[in-house]
């Protein structure tokens, strides 16, 4: 395998695909290990602390950490609203609003275009 | 029948009990994301809600805290994706626990103008893998994605990080 390599590539070929090859592995090795090599852990933990600095750990600052209510009641009304919604409400709420310009677009097109209509529907 | 098999099949009663279960579960994975308690229980309350949205697609042979806890970083996800992460601590609060200098200060201003100018996704995976001390694997199971690309996601945050550090003068 290696004799047909050096048959078939010129030195200068073989000498970038090696590069190539090695910056590829050095590049998966970076992305799959990124804080490994020394100089990055020690640019991990200094951002780490800087950012531990600006952001305390929520847990270690109060009890905001931990859920001071029950929200069951919140759910329960949550689940009440949308059983009472009427189809208007629902549709508002559920719809995408990009759903609706699509709407309103190809309501537009019919208005202006009547034409378009059977190519609407063929498309439908 | 059994609780998740009830809860798929559209039971109230079985909702509730996983609810009551596990809603403080989520609102502390949720809270240390989004870093402000009543978001954090908004945000719990529609993670719920989409739980119960989605309990016909839930498979009662599959694991309910994971899926759960998928749903909340979602949420959490698409709040950070709606609003900055820059949200203001309580300056009494921090003032309390460092003495400061002026340069400190800015270098915390910076790096919190920083770190709210990072993509959320990014913000996310930095937020818990850095300040919170998740596990790249816990991380990864939260977002669905490998381990290997949840530290990947880190790298690349911190690479972030530093860079716009240095754009605005501060060096880390």
């Amino acid at each position: 395998m290696t004799e047909r390599w050096d048959k078939d590539m010129s030195a200068k070929e073989y000498k970038n695909g090696m590069a190539k090859g090695r910056r590829e592995a050095s590049a998966e090795h970076a992305a799959q290990n990124p804080a490994e090599r020394p100089d990055e852990k020690a640019e991990f933990s200094e951002i780490r602390g800087k950012l531990r600095d600006a952001f305390p750990p929520i847990g270690e600052l109060d009890d905001r950490a931990e859920l001071r209510r029950d929200l069951w009641p919140e759910m329960l009304r949550r689940l009440e609203q949308s059983r009472g919604l009427s189809w208007r409400e629902v549709a508002l709420r559920e719809v995408p609003w990009f759903d609706w310009a699509l709407l309103a677009v190809s309501g537009a097109a019919v208005l202006f275009f009547p034409a378009l209509i059977p190519a609407l529907l063929y498309h439908l | 029948m059994e609780l998740l098999q009830r809860f798929a099949a559209g039971d109230l009663d079985a909702f509730e009990s996983l609810f009551r279960q596990y809603q403080r579960d989520v609102y502390r994975w949720i809270v240390r994301i989004v870093r402000d308690p009543s978001v954090a229980e908004d945000l719990t309350v529609e993670t719920f809600w989409r739980v119960h949205k989605a309990h016909a697609r839930f498979d009662p042979e599959a694991k309910f805290a994971s899926w759960l806890r998928r749903i909340a970083t979602n949420v959490a996800l698409d709040h950070l994706r709606r609003r900055p992460a820059y949200v203001e601590l309580p300056e009494d609060l921090a003032a309390e626990q460092r003495p400061d200098c002026a340069v400190q200060q800015e270098t915390r201003m910076a790096l919190r103008r920083a770190f709210a100018e990072l993509p959320p996704k990014l913000r996310l995976v930095a937020q818990l893998g850095s300040i919170e001390d998740d596990t790249y694997s816990e991380i990864a199971e939260a977002l669905g994605i490998s381990a290997a690309a949840a530290r990947v996601r880190m790298f690349r945050a911190v690479r972030l990080l530093r860079k716009k550090l240095q754009k605005s003068g501060v060096h880390p």
